[in-house]
Formats: C-alpha cells, sequence, structure tokens
C-alpha cells in the first residue's frame, strides 16, 4: 500500500470543481458543433443532454470505486489485480492521458497557424508550451488545481461574447424540436461524449482531495457547469448559422466571435486565441500531472524525471504530427479509445470491485 | 549550474529559430476595399483601395488604386503586390464589391475566399455594382472620403434602415442554407455620388432580378422587424406620408406540409408625417385612412412575393421558416411546392398620432 499524499500537499474539495470544468471544456469546444450539426441539426443539444446524463452516471461510479479504494488508480489496480495484469493496465491508463496531452497540444497549434501566425512551426510552439507546463506542474497538483481556478475565471468574459452573436440569431432555427430519430441523437451524444472525457483525471488526483469523499458533489457540480457552457455554444451556434453553413465551418465558435466588433478593437477572435492559451494550459497541466503522479505511483520515478521525458516526447510527438491526416488518425484513434475507457473500463472497474469486495467480505 | 544552462539554451532556441516575419502596422498598406469586374468565365478584375498614409502629424489618406486580372481574387491581390509601394494586407477589408455582369455568373466563386480567410471579418459589407466596380472605386467624390470608406458608411449606416442588413456571415448563411437566397443592395454611381438603388434578388448564387428602392424597403418590412423609413399612400386624391414606428412580420404556415398556405401577419405601426391637404380630426378618418395603409401594403407586398415565387427565388427564407414549422420536412420536394402554396399577406396598421397637428 503506497502511502497517502501529505496534508500539505492537498487541496479542498471544492476545487474538484474548477478541475472537472477546466479539464471537460479544451479545446474541442471551438469546433465540437460542426461535427454534432451532421447527425442530429437543430436537436444537437438534446445529444448534449444525453452524453451529460451518461458522464454523471461516470462521475458517481468513478468516486464509488475511487471510496472504495481510498487511494488512486494505480493501488486499486494492483488490490483487484495484482501487480503485473494491475501494473498494466494502469501503464495503459497512463499513456491514454499522455496521448490526449499531445493532441490537445496539437490542436492548439493548429488554431495558432490557422489564425495567427501560419508560418510558424509546430515545435517552436509546443516548446514554449512545454516550458510553461513544466513550470506548473514541477509546483504539484495544489498549483495545477490554482492553475485551474485563475482559467476559470479568465474564461468567464469570453463566454459573455456569445451575447453578440446570439443577438442577430434567429430563434427559428431551433425549431422543431426532436425532429431527428432517436438514433441519429443517440450517434451525434457518442460524439458528444467524448468532450466530457478528461474527468478521469480524477482516478489520480482523488488522494490530492481534503476529506476526499466530499469532492464528489463537486465533481458532480463541474461537470453540470461544463455542460451547461458546451449547451449554451450550442444553442448560440445553431441560432447564428444555417444548419447547413455550421457543418461547412471547421472552428464556429472562433468564427462566431468573428462578429464581434467592439470601438477599441475591429476583430476580437485574435484575442480570444491568445486567451485561449488559459483554457488550454490546464488542461495539459491536469493530463501530464496525472501521467506523471501515475508513474509516480508504478515504479517510482521522480516526477521531475518522467516530466521532462513526457514534455520532450511531447514536443517531439507535436514536430512530426505536421499532415493532418496523421493527426486526424490519431484522433480517432483516441477518441475510440476514449470511449472504451469510459464507457466499457470504468463500469467494468465498478462491477469487477464489487464483486472482489463482496467475495472477500465472504471469505 | 545545470539549470542555468538548460534556461539558457532555452531562451537561445527560442529566440534564434524563430520563423514568424513580423509585419509592423505603419509599414503595410491595408485594402479596405475590393472590387471585382467579369473578364471571362474564368477571369476576373479586380480593384483595390488601398489608401497611403504619409509621414507627418495627422496626415490625410492619398487614396492608392490598384487593379489586376486574375482567375481568383487572391491571385489578383497577389498582382497589386507587384506595385505597391508597402506590403498589402486584407485584414482591414470593409467592402467586397462585385458587378452586376459577375453576378449574373454566380457569386459563389468569389465568395469563397473572403470565407476562408481568417482574417477577414465576418462583418464585411457585400454590394453589388450597377456598372463597373473598377470605377466606382478609383472615383472620387464630392465628400472628399476614401471610396471605401464611403460606401461602408452609407451601406452601414444608411441603407442598414432601407433594407435588410447585407454582411457577409448573412450572405453565406442564405449560399449554404436550406430554403433560403441571397439579396444584395446594388449601388450606381452618379456624378458625384454613390447611391443605393434597390436590391439584387438572387437564385442560389446568381442574380435573376432586383427590386426598386421602394420595394427594397417593403421587402425589409416584410423580411424582419423595422422602425424607421416613410410609406407613401394615396388617399381621397391625396398623397400622404407615414412614419414607420414599428413593424413586425409574422410567419404562419396552415394545411399539411405537401399542401402549405403561408399568412404573413404584418402589423405596422405609424405617425402621420406629412398629410397636406388633409384635416383628420376624428378617429373615423383616422380609422379610414389605417385602412387605406394597410389596403396599399397589402397589394404591395402580395405582388413582391408573388414575383418572388415566379421567380423561384426566396429571398424572405420562406422554406427554411417552413422547414421549421413542419416536422419531418421533405427537402427535395419543396422547390416543387415553393412557386405554387398560396401567400396572403394581412397587415394591421395603427396609426400612432397625427404629428404636431391635426
Amino acid at each position: 500500500m503506497l502511502p497517502l499524499p501529505g496534508e500539505d500537499k492537498q487541496v479542498s474539495p471544492y476545487l474538484a470543481f474548477y478541475v472537472i470544468v477546466t479539464v471537460q471544456v479544451g479545446v474541442a469546444i471551438l469546433s465540437f458543433e460542426s461535427n454534432l450539426v451532421k447527425d442530429a441539426g437543430q436537436d444537437m443539444w438534446i445529444s448534449i443532454l444525453m452524453a451529460a446524463a451518461a458522464t454523471h452516471v461516470l462521475i458517481w461510479m468513478t468516486y464509488q470505486i475511487l471510496n472504495k479504494g481510498e487511494n488512486d488508480v494505480t493501488v486499486i489496480h494492483r488490490q483487484l489485480f495484482g501487480k503485473w495484469i494491475g501494473g498494466l493496465l494502469s501503464f495503459l491508463f497512463i499513456m491514454y492521458l499522455f496521448m490526449i496531452f499531445v493532441l490537445t497540444l496539437r490542436t492548439y497549434i493548429e488554431v495558432i497557424q490557422l489564425w495567427m501566425f501560419p508560418q510558424i512551426q509546430n515545435w517552436y510552439v509546443a516548446l514554449i508550451i512545454a516550458a510553461i507546463v513544466y513550470l506548473y506542474v514541477i509546483g504539484g497538483f495544489r498549483i495545477v488545481a490554482g492553475l485551474c481556478v485563475i482559467s476559470f475565471f479568465l474564461t468567464i468574459p469570453l463566454m459573455l461574447l456569445k451575447v453578440f452573436p446570439l443577438m442577430e440569431g434567429l430563434i427559428t432555427y431551433l425549431f422543431p424540436i426532436f425532429d431527428y430519430p432517436i438514433t441519429a441523437l443517440a450517434k451525434a451524444a457518442k460524439t458528444m461524449a467524448l468532450n466530457y472525457s478528461g474527468f478521469e483525471i480524477l482516478f489520480f488526483c482523488y488522494p490530492f482531495f481534503k476529506q476526499a469523499p466530499q469532492s464528489h458533489k463537486w465533481a458532480q457540480l463541474g461537470s453540470a457547469a461544463s455542460t451547461f457552457i458546451y449547451l449554451a455554444a450550442a444553442l448560440v451556434s445553431i441560432m447564428y448559422f444555417t444548419k447547413e453553413h455550421l457543418a461547412e465551418v471547421f472552428w464556429p465558435t472562433l468564427t462566431l466571435w468573428k462578429i464581434v466588433d467592439l470601438p477599441f478593437m475591429e476583430r476580437l477572435e485574435y484575442l480570444g486565441v491568445a486567451l485561449w492559451l488559459f483554457v488550454i494550459l490546464p488542461n495539459l497541466c491536469l493530463y501530464l500531472w496525472a501521467a506523471t503522479r501515475g508513474l509516480k505511483q508504478l515504479f517510482a520515478i521522480r516526477q521531475k524525471k518522467s516530466l521532462v521525458f513526457f514534455l520532450f516526447l511531447g514536443v517531439l510527438f507535436c514536430a512530426f504530427l505536421r499532415e493532418p491526416a496523421y493527426t486526424e488518425r490519431l484522433l480517432r484513434f483516441i477518441n475510440e479509445a476514449g470511449l472504451y475507457v469510459m464507457y466499457i473500463y470504468i463500469p467494468f472497474l465498478y462491477v469487477y470491485q464489487l464483486i472482489y469486495h463482496k467475495l472477500r467480505g465472504q471469505r | 549550474m545545470k539549470k542555468v544552462l538548460f534556461w539558457t539554451i532555452f531562451v537561445l532556441v527560442i529566440v534564434f529559430s524563430q520563423s514568424i516575419d513580423p509585419s509592423i502596422l505603419e509599414d503595410t498598406q491595408l485594402i479596405t476595399a475590393l472590387g471585382l469586374d467579369y473578364v471571362d468565365e474564368q477571369m476576373v478584375k479586380g480593384t483595390a483601395t488601398a489608401p497611403l498614409y504619409p509621414p507627418g502629424q495627422d496626415p490625410k489618406p492619398i487614396p492608392v488604386h490598384f487593379t489586376a486580372t486574375a482567375r481568383t481574387p487572391q491571385i489578383a491581390v497577389q498582382e497589386f503586390q507587384r506595385e505597391s509601394q508597402r506590403p498589402l494586407r486584407v485584414g482591414r477589408m470593409e467592402v467586397y464589391l462585385f458587378s452586376k455582369e459577375l453576378a449574373k455568373h454566380g457569386i459563389r466563386k468569389v465568395m469563397d475566399p473572403a470565407e476562408r480567410s481568417p482574417q477577414l471579418g465576418r462583418d464585411l459589407q457585400v454590394a453589388l455594382v450597377d456598372g463597373s466596380a473598377e470605377k466606382m472605386l478609383v472615383s472620387s467624390y464630392r465628400n472628399g472620403e476614401m471610396p471605401s470608406s464611403y460606401i461602408m458608411d452609407l451601406l452601414e449606416k444608411n441603407v442598414k434602415t432601407l433594407a435588410p442588413s447585407t454582411e457577409l456571415h448573412n450572405l453565406m448563411n442564405q449560399l449554404d442554407g436550406f430554403g433560403q437566397d441571397p439579396f444584395l443592395p446594388i449601388l450606381e454611381q452618379t456624378e458625384e455620388h454613390i447611391r443605393f438603388t434597390g436590391l439584387a434578388i438572387f437564385k442560389d448564387d446568381q442574380y435573376i432580378d432586383e427590386l426598386s428602392f421602394r420595394e427594397s424597403y417593403l421587402f425589409r418590412v416584410l423580411f424582419e422587424r423595422s422602425t424607421r423609413g416613410y410609406y407613401e399612400v394615396s388617399y381621397k386624391g391625396h398623397y400622404v406620408a407615414l412614419m414607420n414606428v414599428a413593424s413586425k412580420p409574422d410567419y404562419q404556415f396552415n394545411g399539411p406540409q405537401e399542401r402549405p398556405r403561408l399568412t404573413i401577419q404584418l402589423s405596422v405601426e405609424g405617425r402621420l408625417s406629412d398629410a397636406a391637404g388633409l384635416h383628420l380630426d376624428n378617429h373615423g378618418e383616422i380609422k379610414e385612412l389605417e385602412q387605406a395603409w394597410a389596403r396599399e401594403i397589402k397589394k404591395k407586398t402580395e405582388r413582391l412575393t408573388k414575383h418572388f415565387q415566379e421567380l423561384g427565388a426566396d429571398p424572405l427564407a420562406i422554406g427554411s421558416k417552413a422547414r421549421s414549422h413542419y416536422r419531418s420536412f421533405n427537402e427535395a420536394k419543396w422547390e416543387g411546392t415553393y412557386p405554387t402554396i398560396p401567400i396572403e399577406v394581412r397587415v394591421d396598421t395603427t396609426i400612432q398620432n397625427t404629428g404636431l397637428t391635426r
């Protein structure tokens, strides 16, 4: 049994709210509408609610698993499956988190290249961001959680910008409600479910909350807040674009910001792209922190060493992922993996642990 | 020591391998308006206004124009580069014009770069030129303004009250969206001014007809809520002008999806502003004037909708509204249904007051 982190490294349970919001609202929110509109049209908000409901159940399961295990996932794995199989599962989990880190970074670089500097090389941006991530993650979970809080409040003004396109939007585009068959809605919900991924972080940061079981309600609230943010984004996009046009646009949210015309600023989306770094940064930090923490638990590697290694690998990946076709393939792979992790692996772990504890109790 | 070495190398790498060429505002020339003329199937003639600000305090911009013929607008911009003093940038473009001739051959092709470019705003003003776009942009006008800012102000502040707004965003929505067709303001060059002459009606992306200035105003009343403008009504041998205080259209579909009937409920509130020769001091007379006004609007707007149906163009977005009304809407059949649906305009007019006198 590995020791739990000391109290001086822990944070208050309510910070689970910020951690979950920032990890769920990442780079995907800039583009998710155009993926959903192809399947669910104006009814995409129903799909979002469906995915949100499923996510709440999954978070509940996660907490059940963690409350019983009373430590992070590596310890639970070892307890349930033994040293070797448990270790392998933990290792795969860590790799999964690392790949999400790479993809998030790569997608943000793509936005920068598209919007601001077409000539800039991948590795250059990746290197700069990696340095910032290093400085945050090295500070430990408390610092990363604090960054989540800052990021949450920094991006509220960006949410308010939705008012501008809303004023030009047409309510009629939302009708008729429930016009799409339930199968289409479910398909879109499946796409949407991936945007909610990231709460798996809880498997690693659970022991870092004081009175950890109490953070459950905050995590649920955090997920509800992300739903609200996604819902607002989707509704505004449906009203502002026609369905057919929305399916053509790559980054609907960034395109929405183009309409904002302030007297002192001609084009606001540049500010938005820059500010979005603060949304991406805690995201990247959390994934990498969880990955390095997992390695520490597994192999007793110092987090600083594995962090430098991961960052180096991440920059390398981004440098070589230059063609959109490769990025897309990786994205599809990670999405598939994410679905398995969230909707098959977590329920499996939950049921397995239930049975395990029952059998042990009988014995 | 190791730490210092690491960060030193890091900073050196960051500083010396950056590959962004800086773009300093004072060293660039901003294209503020682009006009496109038709040459042939393949080629367009692009004309850009890129004011040059000479150094000094409070400089007056010098109008600079570039003209080039190319296959796509973007290549035309590159051609301008060959003669411009400073690097050209399109980020501040405010006006995008093309000639009627070009519009007749379809605008999708020339709108594509505007939609695709991350540098252009979604509130770019798009308009049609009756005649040559080049001539409109290179001429100088009485007010001494840059043609681009003149057109921009005209479209954004004045035409807005007379016709629905047509920014890039609306145009792209109309081009891609189901059950709606674009419309654009037409500008015409007079001796010393630029004049708004009416709205061009498109079928898909091709110009097919135009509305006069008066019809454009009625079109706006049918299209969206409006709060400005004047109506002219003939009443008992006099011509009366009524100010539009607030008008609001409401589209109601009745009947099954195969045979829909459309009623446009139009409520208009107005104020009498010009009624020489009339003495309106009792309620009955005002009521009568209201009714005459309503009849006038009904007659003219129904003529408009009828005309759109005959053209097969749908600038009022009736198809899109029908799709929002009917469940499991059959989009493929709509094109056949649209010209046949009976459209009735019901007008409800109220005269708020008669101004300062009776």
